[in-house]
């Protein structure tokens, strides 16, 4: 079978499938490879274009935003209450986030998984339980650990003051073959080194016979006598890529992968999960900050691998630091001031370093419907969270002056410019509102969790949905509990731990 | 500067109105002004053609978001420094003071809006990057 773009097919799209998922993204696509290649007929749906790597590997970054990213990158989580109002950047394109991580894999802690055994009654999801599935997806898209001749140099600094502090950073483990550290991994590799799922799993779900269509936006999930039966939605062929014509696609299993943003919006939108208490609540997002830092020295931080090391040292705090530099056109926007004190900082941008941190969060996010088509997402964040924001944004920034940093530039909007050791050690915190911090989030999570029981959990343990048989869910939206971690590896072996037990249920007839 | 667009991307069929391309190009104009030199106009031209195209396909929420930023800041930080809007018929180097001024009150983030998406088109541009000294190489030649 294809990639198959719909936009340029007229009117109305109906197919038939033994199994359609619905998202294209890390987890889709793994449940499209493993059920494809056990010879169920797959299609998979996708919301956004397909843009290949050859393409969106010679992209500037506004191209990279405007063509593959959801909301051109300006997605938000409302702030409720003193929280921050959070970026939260997702994929949208075949291909789905997978395409923009900066490629970092880590396993689901042992802690966490212990803590859905004992507080989540999922017993089977003990480390030992899990260990094939990430063998296997390490094993496909080629997770290897980022050598430290490949961090940049604003990774260098900040582990010379953790080692000030006694403290090292640790190598980050990556998707990764043939990386030569360009620094812009979460606009599309340009180097086709990242092994996203677009490169990975469903090329070779289309070569096993799996159809990918594009440009089809999934409304609502069909049923009959309590079985899930297809999806319906339309196809985005009207002008501007507009919804256009009816979408239809029959299917003996419906599989939805549309991530924690818009798969409680789907469930709900089909009468799913109603009775639950927790369709649409408590999404964690790991809200995180990047603070940047001059150095006298040059820093180009552009160059090298764009996440290369973290530091779980302040695991006890609910802080994971991890290395990240943003290309410069993005830091420029980041920068203090106006006219010419916005150019002032500019003129510094080749001796900027960055470094990140997210907390592990409580999860305050909830998911409703919206005007539009899209969701309306808002946060409180919990008071142990808003005090670990700023202990994030406090530790970042005397890592970096331990590291002989000049000025350091706080993630908070309008303060006056760069601050010395003097001023930012002064500076008050704690008396910043917090929707005056610049936070963002690459990892909602938590929207339709798996759990026992209906009333508590959406998904059971094997991802079916309580309310309706043939309904399953594999995305990040299952996730009970924060990760503490980046997600991607974590998702990704739980489709795939879901999509095994899949090909062992026989399809309905 | 763009690429061609490639096969499966939306056509997409927005464009500025001149009322509210003046207004956004006004705002660039002051984020830019660099002592006594604003940028070119001939920057300016290809920035906004720019960020029309950069809205025209980033949908609606994208489009909102910078239109509420560019309205905020056209009407709401001239007052900051004691004039009277629109913002477009203040002089570059006051324009960029009184944004400054509306960052820092209450209602500032909506600064960032139209900040955020004019200067990562604005430092994506070849000439700026090449006076910044960003040569956008990567670390190494060959992989390790």
């Amino acid at each position: 079978m294809s990639f198959r773009s719909a936009r340029d097919h007229e009117g109305d799209l109906e197919l038939g499938a033994d199994v359609v998922v619905v998202g294209s993204g890390a987890s889709g696509a793994v449940v499209a490879h493993e059920l494809q290649r056990s010879g169920q007929r797959v299609v998979v749906l996708e919301e956004g274009p397909r843009i290949p790597a050859d393409d969106y590997s010679k992209m500037s970054i506004s191209e990279s935003l405007r063509h593959m990213w959801r909301d051109g990158g300006m997605t938000v989580a409302a702030g409720v209450g003193d929280s921050p109002m959070i970026n939260v950047t997702m994929g949208r394109v075949v291909g789905g986030s997978s395409v923009l991580t900066g490629g970092v894999c880590f396993r689901t802690p042992e802690r966490v998984l212990s803590n859905w055994q004992r507080e989540h009654g999922l017993p089977s999801f003990g480390a030992a339980s899990m260990e094939g599935a990430f063998d296997y997806v390490e094993e496909k898209v080629h997770v290897e650990t980022v050598p430290e001749s490949m961090r940049s140099k604003a990774t260098t600094l900040f582990d010379r003051g953790m080692k000030k502090r006694g403290l090292a950073l640790e190598p980050l483990r990556r998707n990764t073959e043939g990386c030569r550290g360009c620094g812009r991994c979460n606009f599309g590799c340009p180097e086709k080194a990242k092994l996203s799922v677009d490169i990975s799993f469903l090329p070779q779900a289309v070569e096993a016979g799996a159809e990918v269509v594009s440009h089809c936006l999934v409304e609502k999930v069909l049923s009959k006598r309590g079985r899930a039966m297809g999806v319906q939605g339309r196809v985005l062929n009207g002008p501007g890529g507009r919804p256009g014509g009816k979408l239809k696609v029959h299917a003996r299993r419906v599989v939805v992968a549309c991530g924690a943003w818009h798969t409680p919006l789907l469930l709900r939108k089909s009468g799913i999960g109603r009775r639950s208490k927790a369709l649409g609540k408590r999404m964690t997002l790991h809200p995180g900050c990047r603070m940047m830092a001059r150095f006298d020295e040059k820093v180009e931080g552009w160059k090298g691998a764009m996440q290369s090391a973290f530091s779980d040292a302040f695991e006890a705090r609910g802080l994971t630091l991890v290395s990240v530099f943003i290309p410069p056109s993005v830091v420029g926007a980041t920068l203090p001031g106006i006219g010419a004190e916005h150019q002032r900082h500019a003129q510094m941008l080749p001796n900027i370093a960055m470094f990140g941190g997210m907390i592990h969060d409580e999860g305050g996010g909830t998911v409703r419907r919206g005007p539009g088509r899209e969701p309306v997402v808002t946060y409180r964040m919990a008071p142990r969270d808003r005090g670990r924001v700023r202990d994030l944004v406090r530790t970042l920034g005397e890592v970096y002056l331990d590291a002989g940093a000049k000025e350091i530039f706080p993630p908070v909007l309008g303060l006056p410019g760069g601050l010395d050791a003097d001023a930012f050690r002064s500076l008050d915190l704690d008396a910043i509102p917090l929707s005056r911090f610049e936070v963002t989030s690459q990892h909602p999570l938590g929207t339709a969790r798996m759990g026992p029981d209906g009333k508590h959990a959406v998904v059971d343990a094997h991802g079916e949905a309580f309310d309706l048989e043939e309904l399953y869910v594999v995305d990040g939206s299952i996730v009970p509990t924060s990760l503490g971690v980046n997600p991607q590896l974590s998702i990704m072996a739980l489709a795939t731990r879901l999509a095994w037990e899949m090909r062992e249920r026989p399809l309905p007839a | 500067m763009s690429l061609p667009l490639p096969a499966d991307a939306v056509r997409p069929d927005w464009r500025m109105s001149p009322r509210f391309r003046r207004a956004a190009r006004a705002i660039a104009e002051a984020l830019f002004y660099e002592g006594q030199r604003a940028p070119s106009a001939e920057h300016l031209d290809w920035l906004m053609g720019e960020v029309e195209a950069f809205l025209g396909h980033a949908g609606g929420r994208s489009r909102a978001v910078f239109r509420a930023s560019v309205l905020a800041l056209t009407t709401l930080a001239p007052p900051a420094v004691g004039k009277a809007p629109p913002l477009a018929r203040l002089d570059p180097a006051t324009r960029a003071h009184a944004i400054e001024r509306f960052e820092a009150t209450p209602l500032g983030l909506a600064v960032l809006g139209a900040k955020a998406i004019l200067c990562i088109h604005h430092y994506d541009a070849p000439s700026v990057r090449a006076d910044l000294g960003l040569d956008g190489k990567c670390l190494t030649e060959v992989a390790p």
